[in-house]
């Protein structure tokens, strides 16, 4: 026992965990008075008197669960800040841990290995931290090595089956990690990688599945490349022509629309030619890489006497029509040496290995921080391996690389924006931030629609929170620019989206007079029935003295209905009645939902389900706050949640052809791409909805089956509510279902309709030109074109992108209702097939 | 299991912060009760001058608002300096918390917290001279928010 102490106290204080129990002090204290007196007996006496004490306090204070849960705590507390800053060296606190685990192995044996399983799988950065601790684990305890490795095979069937291929991808990296570490035999881990290859080359199943192992793979050579190249050499390069071969075959038609830039100084990769190529030069490098830690090297001594175990046999879970694999992704490339400081470390190079692994980490590090910026922000500039890459240039290389991520940033956008924000506060980040905003608009010309839509958002906001200051004049060339050319579309809307953030004056202040031509109009109210000559205005008089005498909505709709037999038709009725309501409402958000909400019988009694009377209030609105874009995406918003309007309408309004002249605006596609959330959120919920009724009548079902008193009429009477709640349940579902397709067909095919027009009047023009020889006319008719024809093009996929689960559902109805139609059009049908390859 | 560890601890966006509302109509524990279901936001230190329209496009960067109320003054009925912000999912309130509290608006620090819920009355400010409470105390000159605190205003005013 008093050993048993001395061990755990001398392992815990390497970790400056202080230990304030009387024992502790106490011991203390013998050993100053010992020093003083020298041994005797006496002091022996009392020694043992004090212990039994102690163990009397124990048996008072504690009952067994009360200790248990305590040092259950404790061990998590060592096992998840392990390898975090530290006074200790890593290597001590390794070995230290190891010799405080080693007491508790045989009594929280499963204990320490579900922690150990939950670290790895939630801290992957670590992961070279936790294989050394469980190498030297093994090594002072062969049994716990085997059972890890069932746990961990376990484990990941488990995370296969539910879709998390991220986790699996830890789990697997770490088996490859033990092998450095002496756990596992290699021979075992090659059948392993060939298992892994034979998925790779099962055929029958989505090109994702196959792409996921072949990663997987690729991922471990740079761990255990070189023992493999060692001691494996002819398995390992017979893995890797099969490897080849497969890439060679690959369909790649995903790529186009996962580039950020359809051409760029950087390539933009796919994912696995990238690996690949990295790995080859890794191979070149006879595999010598300098990058990842290798703490178990300080343990060869230890390690090298460990008893190794088989890998056992591992089945992946096969494909099933739920299996959700990880969609193929392009590398984000926007750095390279010439563009980081001379002084520093040099940027490893797009195809070297430590350019992949220095990413991996850091993306990794972005994964587990991104509910705490600041944390997350102090953990990218602390990184420790700061000091072998230019560090700033890589972390906005990464955090760029996922605000940008097509089809759908990994989380929240704004979340990017407030941890820039906070890299701000640091010396010399700032200043590569304001580089990487001169190359994003240096190089937006190629730049993908869906994703100048988050430069401009994120720009602003970055603007906002640092007094609007920036270098605009440099930015001058933008002003005379095509209004569909993307630096100058760039540019307006960043400054429309910064004075939503302050105020138009402020515009102004900020930006040189070159600018003037690009600031926004005032986002003032157009409103015509002032005018003593229109001849709505007497009607327009008495509905603005029926609103300011406040009176009901059942009221209004009487007043309304008294122009029956006037030549005023409904329709007319109802816009003068919602004009003046935005008119005497104008003043803020609030006072148009105060107004909606108050009238909103009056609106519904007249709109009913008329698609006219909903194009009649869109058309109203728009008329009525053309300038001010803001207002108009949160009143149609509001219109939708209120049921005024549905999608379907908002839908036709916005391509209808007195929309045309706005098309090139941001706010446009803003409101139909809430339009389009707001169905897509009803279907899911509807599902929601279903899923839980299901869950629901199942769970009385069972517990009904164990009930034997009841009557078989009893039995009945009780299941029939629940299966009429369920049908209820399911009808809803098809029909939200079925609205959402209908309205993903109607905006595709409007979008579609333009390209199509468009390539027709392309023709048209181009035979003009021809005809004319005019040399300025085709310069500048090509120069339209290819503005104009890439901005609905980017549009196009943008539909594709943020709608892509809901889209994958309904491809069958797209090949079938829409393509057939247009078939004929080759660069149409080519977003789609790119489309359709993201989950092939 | 008790073993297992629990990674989601380290999110701050669901900390409750100290403030409780003197005027609750029930007891802490509801109050707090209510605070971690809720999807409501008190923004402070905003300026005077910071309209609906400008909050409403910071914050539905972290998701749909369903409605924003501004404070007022109570006795001018002028903006005084903070909001109520109201979003239809807690998740999308949680990522306000996360990435918009400790921004900028209008030049401006914004702090935001959980409340419990807007209840009519309390979009008017509690101080002494009709405006917020902080205001009462405020030592330094900030020009978004009125110049110098009352106190003090009268103070210098007397001895023009």
């Amino acid at each position: 026992m008093i050993d048993e102490e001395d061990k755990e106290q001398d392992g815990r204080s390497d970790f400056g965990i202080s230990n304030r129990g009387r024992n502790y002090r106490r011991r203390n204290l013998s050993d100053n008075r010992r020093h003083f007196v020298g041994q005797d007996d006496e002091e022996r006496r009392q020694h043992a008197d004090l212990e039994e004490d102690d163990i009397s306090c124990k048996r008072k204070r504690h009952g067994s669960d009360v200790m248990k849960d305590e040092i259950l705590y404790k061990l998590t507390e060592l096992l998840t800040h392990i390898g975090e800053k530290s006074n200790s060296s890593l290597e001590s606190n390794l070995e230290g841990l190891a010799q405080v685990l080693e007491t508790d192995l045989d009594t929280y044996k499963e204990h320490i290995i579900e922690i150990l399983i939950s670290c790895m799988c939630n801290m992957p950065d670590k992961l070279t931290v936790y294989s050394t601790l469980v190498g030297l684990l093994n090594a002072k305890k062969y049994n716990f090595g085997a059972e890890l490795l069932d746990k961990l095979l376990s484990r990941l069937n488990e995370l296969m089956k539910a879709n998390d291929f991220d986790r699996a991808l830890y789990v697997i990296i770490f088996f490859s990690d033990l092998v450095n570490c002496r756990v596992i035999t290699l021979n075992s881990f090659v059948d392993f990688l060939v298992d892994l290859i034979n998925c790779a080359s099962q055929t029958g199943v989505p090109q994702v599945r196959r792409d996921w192992f072949v990663y997987v793979f690729l991922h471990c050579l740079p761990w255990v490349g070189q023992e493999l190249a060692e001691k494996n050499q002819n398995q390992l390069n017979a893995m890797l022509d099969i490897v080849e071969k497969y890439l060679h075959s690959r369909n790649k038609e995903h790529v186009k629309i996962l580039q950020v830039w359809t051409n760029s100084i950087h390539e933009q990769e796919d994912y696995l030619d990238c690996l690949w190529a990295q790995i080859l030069k890794l191979r070149s490098d006879k595999w010598e890489e300098k990058f990842i830690t290798r703490h178990y090297v300080a343990f060869d001594g230890t390690l090298a006497d460990a008893l190794q175990h088989n890998l056992p046999n591992f089945e992946s879970p096969p494909h099933i029509p739920n299996s959700i694999y990880p969609l193929p992704s392009v590398i984000f490339r926007f750095f390279d040496y010439a563009d980081c400081p001379d002084d520093g470390p040099l940027l490893p190079g797009a195809h070297s290995i430590e350019r992949f692994l220095v990413e991996e980490e850091l993306r990794w590090i972005l994964d587990q921080e991104k509910a705490n910026r600041k944390k997350c922000a102090s953990r990218l500039l602390e990184y420790d391996k700061r000091t072998l890459v230019p560090i700033n240039y890589v972390i906005l290389e990464v955090v760029f690389s996922q605000l940008f991520h097509l089809p759908e940033a990994p989380t929240r956008p704004i979340f990017y924006g407030s941890l820039l924000i906070e890299l701000c506060k640091t010396k010399s980040m700032p200043q590569v931030i304001a580089q990487a905003a001169e190359i994003f608009y240096q190089r937006i010309d190629s730049m993908q629609v869906a994703c100048i839509d988050r430069l401009i958002d994120w720009f602003s906001y970055h603007m906002s929170n640092f007094e609007y200051r920036w270098s605009w004049s440099d930015w001058s060339d933008c002003i005379d620019l095509d209004r569909l050319a993307p630096k100058h579309i760039f540019v307006r809307e960043v400054l429309d989206k910064c004075m939503r953030l302050s105020y138009h004056q402020r515009l102004a202040e900020f930006l040189p007079p070159a600018f003037e031509k690009m600031i926004p109009e005032k986002p003032v109210i157009s409103y015509d029935l002032n005018d003593d000559e229109h001849p709505d205005r007497d009607f327009a008089i008495i509905l603005e003295k029926a609103f300011r005498d406040k009176i009901s909505a059942d009221e209004m709709i009487d007043l309304l209905r008294s122009k029956t037999g006037n030549r005023m038709d409904i329709n007319s009725r109802l816009s003068i009645f919602f004009k003046v309501l935005l008119y005497l409402a104008r003043k803020t958000f609030s006072h148009n939902f105060a107004a909606l909400t108050r009238y909103y019988s009056t609106l519904k009694e007249f709109i009913g389900g008329r698609e006219d009377a909903q194009l009649t209030i869109l058309r109203t609105l728009y008329e009525t706050w053309k300038l001010n874009g803001q207002m108009i995406i949160v009143l149609v918003t509001k219109l939708l949640k209120m049921s005024l309007v549905d999608a379907s309408a908002v839908v036709a309004w916005l391509f209808s052809d007195e929309m045309k002249h706005e098309f090139e605006r941001l706010w446009i596609w803003e409101i139909l791409n809430r339009a389009l959330e707001h169905v897509s959120g009803h279907v899911h919920r509807s599902r929601q909805a279903v899923e839980n009724r299901k869950l629901k009548n199942e769970r009385k079902d069972s517990d009904h089956e164990k009930d034997d008193f009841d009557m078989e009429a009893d039995e009945h009477h009780i299941t029939d509510p629940n299966a009429v709640e369920l049908f209820v349940k399911e009808s809803e579902f098809a029909d939200l279902h079925e609205c959402l397709k209908n309205l993903l067909l109607d905006v595709l095919h409007a979008i579609f309709s333009s390209l199509i027009e468009y390539n027709g009047l392309c023709f048209q023009k181009f035979a003009i030109t021809l005809a004319e020889h005019i040399v300025n006319s085709e310069s500048s008719g090509r120069d339209f074109q290819n503005n104009w024809y890439s901005y609905v093009t980017g549009r196009f996929k943008n539909v594709f992108l943020k709608h892509w689960k809901d889209l994958f559902e309904f491809r069958e109805a797209l090949e079938k209702e829409l393509f057939k139609e247009f078939a004929i059009d080759i660069n149409v049908m080519e977003n789609y097939n790119q489309f359709k390859a993201l989950m092939a | 299991m008790s073993g297992v560890v629990n990674f989601r601890a380290k999110d701050d966006a669901s900390v409750l912060g100290p403030y409780r509302d003197q005027r609750f109509k029930g007891t802490l524990r509801e109050q707090e009760k209510l605070l971690l279901t809720s999807k409501t936001l008190y923004v402070g230190n905003l300026s005077y001058y910071t309209t609906e329209e400008q909050t409403y496009e910071l914050f539905s960067r972290a998701g749909d608002i369903k409605r924003i109320i501004m404070g007022i003054d109570r006795f001018k009925k002028t903006p005084c300096g903070f909001c109520f912000v109201e979003y239809y999912l807690r998740e999308d309130a949680e990522d306000a918390m996360r990435c918009i509290n400790g921004t900028r608006l209008d030049d401006r620090i914004i702090r935001t917290d959980w409340d419990a819920g807007f209840v009519e009355g309390r979009q008017y400010g509690r101080g002494k001279h009709g405006g917020q409470v902080r205001d009462e105390y405020r030592k330094d000159y900030d020009p978004g928010r009125g110049g110098w605190n009352r106190v003090i205003a009268t103070r210098n005013a007397g001895l023009e």
